[in-house]
C-alpha cells in the first residue's frame, strides 16, 4: 500500500444537540481513488467541510503529508493541494471559465503590470487538457453544462496544486454524476481513473453501481461514524446498503409486486407532436396507471418533450390530448388545471417554494378546496397538510416546517405530495431520486406506485437504466429526436439494461 | 443540439466537450453593448430625421459630447459599485461637499485662497475619502451599501451647506478653464476626460486582478471569499474609486459653471442610476462594464438633447423621456436573461 | 454663544410644552414683547437676510428676537412655534415663511387659538382666507407677474434692435406659483411686442447645471437667438455659461430673478440685462412691524380692507443702470425702511 497522503484521527464535531462526526478515523493514501458512503445525515459533508477548512473540527488531528496542519479555509486547503468540487458548484457564475480558473492567482500572469491574456490563455488551454476539456475559455461559466463546471473545478484545483508543488493533490467529488448524463458520467469516470496517478479523489455518491466500479476503497458513514473500511473490489452492493442503512434494504428495490397492469382508459394521447430541430412528430398514449419510461441520450429530445406535455414549451405542430380534450400547447397554467402534474429536476429553482412551508406548499394547488366562506380555512390546511405529510411520509418536525431547512428525499416527497392532494391524472417526473439516499428512494418508489394504483398516468425519466427498467411498465427508447424502440417492462419479466442500450447509443 | 455545449463519447474525440461559439459574432454577442448600440443608433436615427438632419451636425454632436461627460464620469464611478451588487447613493452630497471645496480653495471671491491645480488631488481625495468611509461603513460595519451612502450623502449635503452658509462662491480665473472649457480636434476636452477615466477603468476591469474580484464578487460574493478573494479590500476600493469620480466630476461642474454652491450636487443621482441601466449594467451585480456606463451616459444624453432639439413640449419631455427609457431597458433585457441573475 | 443659548430656550421651551402642557405657567410673561420669525432655513443666503433684517429692526425698537428655523420640516416648523408660544406665555409677534403653502393653515389655526399677531409670507393655499381668522394680519407676496414683465421689458429694450428679434426662455419648475407669475408677466409683454418671437422654452427646475445643459441644446436648434429670459438668477447664469462657449456673451444677454451677487456682477460686466431684487431684510421688517403694530392695538386688523389683508408688493427692479446704486443701497448696507405706511409700495390684491 502506498503512502498516506492525508490522515484525520479521532475527529469530533458537535453541533448543539447532535454529534455531527464521533471520533472518526479518516485516512486517503497517494493515488487512490476512495469511495465515501452514508445516509443523508451520516456526516459524509461535515467531514469533507473539514477536510477543506470550511468548518473546524472539535477534536482531533489533520495530518498532511506527515506533517501537522490546521487549514484555515478552502482557499488555504487549495494552496496546500485539498479541494473539493461541490454539489452546487463553487464557481462564480458571471466570470468566464478562465477566470474562473485563475481566480486569485493571476499574479503569476503579469506582464507590465497587466493580466497577458496570451499567457492565460496558453495556461488555461493546458489545464483544461488534463481534464480533455476543449472549451471557448470565453465563456461565462453560467452558460455551460454541470459537466464543464466540474472540470473546470478539477482542473482549478490540480492547476494550483502544480502551482503551489504539491505532491498527490487530494480532490473532493461531492455527488459529481447527479447532473450528469450517462455519457458525461463514463468520462468522468475514467478521467478520474487517469488522474490516479498524479492524486487521491475521495467520491461521494449515492448511487452505490458507480462507487463500487470506480474505487479502490469504500468508507461507510453511519450516524457520525465510520462503520466499516472495505476493498472495494471485495464489496457487494447489497451489503454496503446494509452497512449503509443499517438493515437488510428490500430485494426487490422497485416494488415489482406492486407494479399494476395499464387501465383500459387513455389519460394522455399525442399526434404528430413535434418541435423543430429537436425531435420529430411524435404519437404515443399513456394509459390510466401507466407508467412510462422515456430514456435515451441528452440531445434526443425526451426532456423537451416531457416539457412540451406539461405546458412548459410549446410544439411546433401535432396536438396534445389529456382523457380526449386538446390543451392549449405551451400553456402550463392550462396544463396544471387539466390535471398534468410535473416535478421538475431541479426541485430546488422549480419545484418547490423553498422560503414557504411544507404545509403551504403542499396546499398549493388545492388552495380552493380549502375554503370556508370564500376564505382559507387553517384548520382544513392543516388537516389536509397533515394527512399528506403522514402519506408521503415526510420527516419534519411540524408542517410549519420550512422546505428550505428539509433534506433532499423530503424535499421531493413534499413535491410528490403536492401533486397527490391535487387530483391529477398524469404526473411527468424528471429524474425524481436524483440526490436522494437509499431510505428516500424507497419511499419515493413507494409513492409512485401508489399514484399508478389510484390512476394517475406517469412519465419518468430516471438517474439509471435500472431504475427505468424497474419502475416503468412500458418504455419507449428515443434517439437524435425520433422514438426508435418500444419496450414493454412487465414484473418479474423486465427486460436487462444490455438490452436496452444498443437502442439507445 | 439544442446547447452550445456538445456532449460526445470519449472514444471519438480527445477532447468530450467543447464549446461551438463562432468567433465572429461572438465579441459583439459579449460585449454587452449591442443593445445599447442599437438603442443608441435608433435614438439618434429619430432625431436625426425628426431634426433635417441638424441633430447630427458637428455643433450639435460637440454638444451633446461635452453634457454627456460629467453624467458619464459619475455613472462610470457608480456603476462599479453596482456590479458589485450594491448602490451608491451619495453622490450627490459627495459632489456637493467637493464642490463647496473647490469654492473655498481654487482662487475664489471670497477669500484668499488660491491652491492652484493642486485642487485636482485635493478633490479627488475629498471624494476618495467620502468613498472609502462609505465602503468601511459597509464591509466592516455591516450597515447595507443603500443606507450608508444615503446616510453619508445626508452628512456631506448637510456639512457642505453649513460651511458655504448656502452661498453661491463665485471663481475667479480658475487655472483649468480652459482645459475644461477647450477643444482638440474638435472634440470637447471634458469628453476626451471622460473617455480616458473610461479607458483606465475598463483596462482595470478587463486586465486586472481587481478587476476578476470585483466581478467575482459580484457574482457570487460568498464563493468569491472561499476562494480567497479579499472582498472587503476590494469594496472599500471601489467605494473610493466611485468617490474619486464624484470628486473630479464635482471639479469640473465647478470650473465649468465657473462657481461653487452646494445645490450644484442636486439632481445628479437620479441621472447617473438611469445611465448605468440603460446602459446594460445589471442592477442585481455581477454583469456589465464602464463601457455600459458611458454608453449609458451617452444615451441618456442624446436623448435629452434630442427632445430639446425637437422642441417636444417641455411637458411632455420627462413622459417621452421614461418611455425611451423604458424601451432602452426592455432591448437590453434579453441579454441580460443569458447573464446570470441574482 | 448668544444664539447657542438662545437654542438652549427653544429646547428647553419644548420640553415645557411637552412637560406642562401649553399653559406657558412655567416662565412668567414679559412686560415687553417678542419678536419672532419662523423661517426655513439659515443655509440661504436669501433667507439668512431675514435673520438680519430682523435683527436690525430688533435692536431699532430695542425688543428681543427669537429665530425658528424648519429646515425642510413641517413638523420642526409648527412644534418651534408652538414652544416659542407657550415660552412667551403667547406674549409674542410672528413673522413666518412657511415651509410649504398647507402649513399656513396648521400655524394659523395654532396662532390665532393663542392670540398671537402673526403675517405670513410668500406661500399659502389660494382658498384659504386670512380674514377667516382675526389674528392673521396679512399675507405678502411680492408681485411675481410684475417682476416678470420689468425683466421682459428690459430684455427686449437690450435686444439688436429693441423691440424686435428672437428669445429663447427658462422656466422653473412648472407649477411653482412664482414661475407661473413671472411667466405670465413675460407673456405680457411679449403680447403687446409682436417684434419678438419667443422661438423656444425649456424648464430647467431652477437649476444651474440644468439651465447650461438646456440652453446649449437650444442654441443649437436656434443659434440666431437676440436674447434669454430666464425665471430665476441661478439658471440665468447657467445660460451666461452656454453663451460663453457658443461666442454669444454680451451679444445675447440674459435676464433673471432674485437678485443674487453673481448676477448683479453679471449686470455689471454686460453679460446680463436685469434682474428683480426680493429685499429679504425688508420683508422681515415690514412683517414685523404690522404684526406687532396689531399686537400693540397700532393697527386695527378688523377694520382693514381685504385687499390690505392678502397682496403683494413690487420687489426692487435692477438694471445697468442703477445696479451699483441697488447693491451700494441695498447689499452693502441696511437701508432705513420707512416702516410707517405698511401699505405704502401695495401693487395688487391677491385673489
Amino acid at each position: 500500500m502506498s503512502a498516506a497522503v492525508l490522515e484525520l484521527q479521532r475527529i469530533t464535531k458537535r453541533y448543539p444537540g447532535v454529534v455531527a462526526l464521533d471520533g472518526v478515523d479518516f485516512t486517503v493514501y497517494e493515488n487512490e481513488i476512495l469511495g465515501l458512503v452514508g445516509e443523508n445525515g451520516a456526516g459524509k459533508s461535515t467531514l469533507m467541510k473539514i477536510l477543506i477548512g470550511l468548518i473546524q473540527p472539535d477534536q482531533g488531528t489533520y495530518r498532511l503529508r506527515g506533517a501537522p496542519v490546521v487549514i484555515k479555509n478552502p482557499a488555504h486547503a487549495a494552496n496546500l493541494g485539498v479541494g473539493m468540487v461541490f454539489q452546487e458548484g463553487c464557481l462564480v457564475p458571471n466570470l468566464s471559465i478562465m477566470e474562473n480558473l485563475f481566480l486569485c492567482h493571476e499574479i503569476g500572469f503579469r506582464h507590465f503590470g497587466f493580466l497577458s491574456k496570451r499567457k492565460m490563455r496558453d495556461a488555461a488551454h493546458a489545464a483544461l487538457g488534463t481534464v480533455k476539456v476543449a472549451a471557448d475559455l470565453d465563456t461565462p461559466v453560467s452558460e455551460t453544462t454541470p459537466a464543464v463546471r466540474q472540470m473546470i473545478e478539477i482542473a482549478r484545483l490540480l492547476w494550483l496544486s502544480k502551482l503551489y508543488q504539491q505532491r498527490n493533490p487530494v480532490l473532493i467529488l461531492d455527488e459529481p454524476t447527479t447532473v450528469l448524463t450517462d455519457d458525461e458520467r463514463n468520462t468522468l469516470f475514467s478521467i478520474a481513473t487517469e488522474l490516479k496517478s498524479q492524486a487521491s479523489i475521495i467520491l461521494i455518491s449515492h448511487r452505490l453501481q458507480e462507487i463500487v466500479e470506480t474505487s479502490d476503497r469504500i468508507l461507510i458513514m453511519k450516524d457520525g461514524k465510520r462503520v466499516a473500511n472495505i476493498q472495494a473490489r471485495h464489496a457487494g452492493i447489497p451489503e454496503i446498503e446494509q452497512m449503509m442503512v443499517g438493515h437488510a434494504f428490500a430485494a426487490d428495490r422497485f416494488r415489482e409486486d406492486e407494479q399494476i397492469p395499464p387501465g383500459d382508459q387513455v389519460t394522455l394521447t399525442l399526434e404528430n407532436v413535434s418541435k423543430r430541430g429537436v425531435f420529430e412528430p411524435l404519437n404515443f398514449e399513456v394509459r390510466q396507471g401507466e407508467i412510462i419510461s422515456l430514456v435515451g441520450l441528452v440531445g434526443s429530445g425526451k426532456e423537451a418533450l416531457c416539457r412540451c406535455i406539461a405546458g412548459l414549451e410549446k410544439p411546433d405542430t401535432g396536438s396534445i390530448k389529456l382523457a380526449g380534450k386538446r390543451l392549449t400547447p405551451g400553456s402550463p397554467s392550462e396544463a396544471v388545471r387539466a390535471g398534468i402534474g410535473h416535478i421538475p429536476i431541479d426541485r430546488r429553482s422549480d419545484g418547490l417554494a423553498l422560503g414557504m412551508t411544507i404545509a403551504e406548499n403542499v396546499n398549493l394547488l388545492v388552495l380552493d378546496h380549502l375554503k370556508v366562506g370564500g376564505f382559507i380555512s387553517p384548520q382544513r390546511e392543516k388537516k389536509n397538510a397533515l394527512r399528506w405529510i403522514q402519506d408521503c411520509r415526510i420527516k419534519a418536525p411540524s408542517p410549519s416546517t420550512m422546505c428550505v431547512n428539509l433534506s433532499g428525499g423530503n424535499q421531493q416527497k413534499t413535491v410528490i405530495a403536492k401533486w397527490l392532494s391535487s387530483k391529477i391524472h398524469l404526473l411527468v417526473l424528471d429524474h425524481p431520486t436524483r440526490g436522494v439516499d437509499v431510505g428516500a428512494k424507497d419511499e419515493i418508489y413507494r409513492l409512485i406506485r401508489q399514484l399508478a394504483r389510484t390512476g394517475v398516468g406517469m412519465i419518468i425519466m430516471c438517474d439509471t437504466l435500472e431504475e427505468d427498467i424497474g419502475l416503468c411498465g412500458r418504455m419507449l427508447i428515443m434517439k437524435d429526436g425520433q422514438l426508435v424502440n418500444e419496450v414493454n417492462c412487465p414484473p418479474y419479466r423486465k427486460p436487462s439494461p444490455s438490452d436496452i442500450i444498443s437502442s439507445i447509443v | 443540439m439544442p446547447n452550445t455545449v456538445t456532449s460526445m463519447l470519449p472514444h471519438r474525440s480527445t477532447s468530450w466537450l467543447s464549446t461551438s461559439a463562432t468567433k465572429g459574432r461572438k465579441w459583439f454577442q459579449r460585449s454587452g453593448i449591442s443593445g445599447q448600440l442599437l438603442a443608441l443608433i435608433i435614438v439618434m436615427g429619430i432625431f436625426t430625421i425628426g431634426t433635417r438632419g441638424k441633430y447630427l451636425s458637428l455643433v450639435n454632436l460637440q454638444v451633446i459630447l461635452s453634457l454627456a461627460a460629467i453624467p458619464a464620469i459619475i455613472a462610470i464611478g457608480l456603476h462599479q459599485v453596482v456590479v458589485l451588487g450594491a448602490i451608491d447613493l451619495s453622490v450627490e452630497g459627495v459632489v456637493a461637499f467637493c464642490v463647496v471645496i473647490v469654492g473655498f480653495l481654487a482662487h475664489n471671491k471670497f477669500n484668499a485662497n488660491d491652491v492652484g491645480l493642486w485642487i485636482i488631488p485635493i478633490t479627488a481625495g475629498v471624494g476618495g475619502g467620502a468613498g472609502v468611509i462609505n465602503g468601511l461603513l459597509n464591509t466592516k460595519l455591516k450597515i447595507p451599501s443603500f443606507i450608508s451612502t444615503l446616510g453619508m450623502s445626508w452628512v456631506l449635503w448637510g456639512l457642505a451647506v453649513f460651511v458655504s452658509k448656502g452661498q453661491t462662491i463665485p471663481l475667479l480665473n480658475n487655472p483649468l478653464r480652459a482645459v475644461v472649457n477647450g477643444y482638440v480636434l474638435g472634440i470637447p476636452n471634458l469628453a476626451i476626460i471622460a473617455f480616458l477615466i473610461f479607458a483606465i477603468i475598463q483596462l482595470v476591469q478587463d486586465r486586472t486582478r481587481f478587476g476578476r474580484y470585483l466581478y467575482a464578487i459580484g457574482g457570487d460574493e460568498v464563493l468569491s471569499a472561499q476562494a480567497g478573494v479579499k472582498v472587503h479590500q476590494t469594496k472599500i476600493f471601489v467605494f473610493g474609486i466611485a468617490g474619486v469620480l464624484y470628486g473630479l466630476a464635482a471639479l469640473f461642474l465647478a470650473v465649468k459653471l465657473d462657481s461653487a454652491q452646494a445645490i450644484t450636487g442636486n439632481n445628479l443621482l437620479f441621472p447617473a442610476v438611469t445611465a448605468v441601466a440603460v446602459g446594460g449594467v445589471a442592477l442585481t451585480g455581477g454583469i456589465g462594464g464602464a463601457k455600459n456606463a458611458a454608453l449609458g451616459a451617452l444615451i441618456v444624453t442624446a436623448l435629452n438633447d434630442g427632445l430639446i432639439l425637437l422642441d417636444v413640449n417641455p411637458y411632455a419631455q420627462q413622459a417621452v423621456n421614461g418611455a425611451v427609457l423604458v424601451v432602452a431597458v426592455a432591448l437590453t433585457i434579453d441579454r441580460k436573461k443569458l447573464g446570470f441573475i441574482k | 454663544m448668544k444664539t447657542s443659548i438662545r437654542r438652549l430656550g427653544e429646547i428647553v421651551g419644548v420640553f415645557g410644552t411637552i412637560l406642562l402642557g401649553a399653559s406657558g405657567s412655567a416662565e412668567a410673561a414679559p412686560a415687553s414683547p417678542t419678536l419672532a420669525i419662523s423661517i426655513r432655513t439659515l443655509s440661504s443666503p436669501y433667507q439668512v437676510m431675514y435673520k438680519v433684517g430682523a435683527e436690525a429692526y430688533a435692536k431699532q425698537i430695542g425688543l428681543p428676537l427669537d429665530v425658528l428655523t424648519t429646515e425642510a420640516n413641517s413638523a420642526k416648523g409648527l412644534t418651534d412655534i408652538k414652544a416659542e408660544v407657550a415660552r412667551t406665555g403667547g406674549n409674542v409677534a410672528f413673522f413666518i415663511d412657511p415651509n410649504d403653502a398647507s402649513d399656513a393653515v396648521p400655524i394659523a389655526k395654532t396662532l390665532d387659538a393663542a392670540g398671537v399677531y402673526f403675517v405670513t409670507w410668500w406661500s399659502k393655499p389660494a382658498e384659504i382666507k386670512v380674514w377667516d381668522y382675526p389674528h392673521w394680519v396679512a399675507h405678502v407676496s411680492f408681485d411675481g407677474v410684475a417682476a416678470g414683465v420689468y425683466t421682459a421689458t428690459e430684455l427686449l429694450n437690450t435686444l439688436k434692435t429693441p423691440g424686435q428679434g428672437k428669445i429663447i426662455a427658462l422656466q422653473g419648475r412648472l407649477g411653482d406659483t412664482p414661475n407661473a407669475e413671472r411667466w405670465q408677466g413675460l407673456n405680457q409683454v411679449l403680447s403687446k411686442n409682436p417684434g419678438v418671437q419667443l422661438v423656444q422654452w425649456e424648464s430647467a427646475q431652477w437649476d444651474r447645471t440644468q439651465a447650461y445643459n438646456d440652453t446649449k441644446a437650444m442654441l443649437v436648434a436656434h443659434p440666431d437667438v437676440d436674447g434669454v429670459w430666464t425665471a430665476n438668477d441661478d439658471m440665468a447664469m447657467g445660460a451666461i455659461q452656454a453663451l460663453q462657449e457658443a461666442g454669444l456673451a454680451k451679444k445675447v444677454l440674459v435676464t433673471g430673478c432674485d437678485g443674487i451677487p453673481e448676477m448683479f456682477d453679471a449686470i455689471k460686466s454686460g453679460l446680463a440685462a436685469a434682474t428683480v431684487f426680493n429685499d429679504g431684510k425688508y420683508q422681515a421688517q415690514l412683517g414685523l412691524a404690522m404684526a406687532l403694530a396689531a399686537k400693540q392695538g397700532k393697527l386695527n386688523v378688523a377694520s382693514l380692507p381685504h385687499k390690505y389683508r392678502q397682496f403683494e408688493i413690487p420687489a426692487v427692479n435692477v438694471n445697468r443702470d442703477n445696479v451699483n446704486q441697488i447693491v451700494h443701497d441695498y447689499i452693502e448696507n441696511t437701508p432705513t425702511y420707512d416702516l410707517s405706511d405698511f401699505f405704502g409700495k401695495w401693487s395688487v390684491a391677491m385673489p
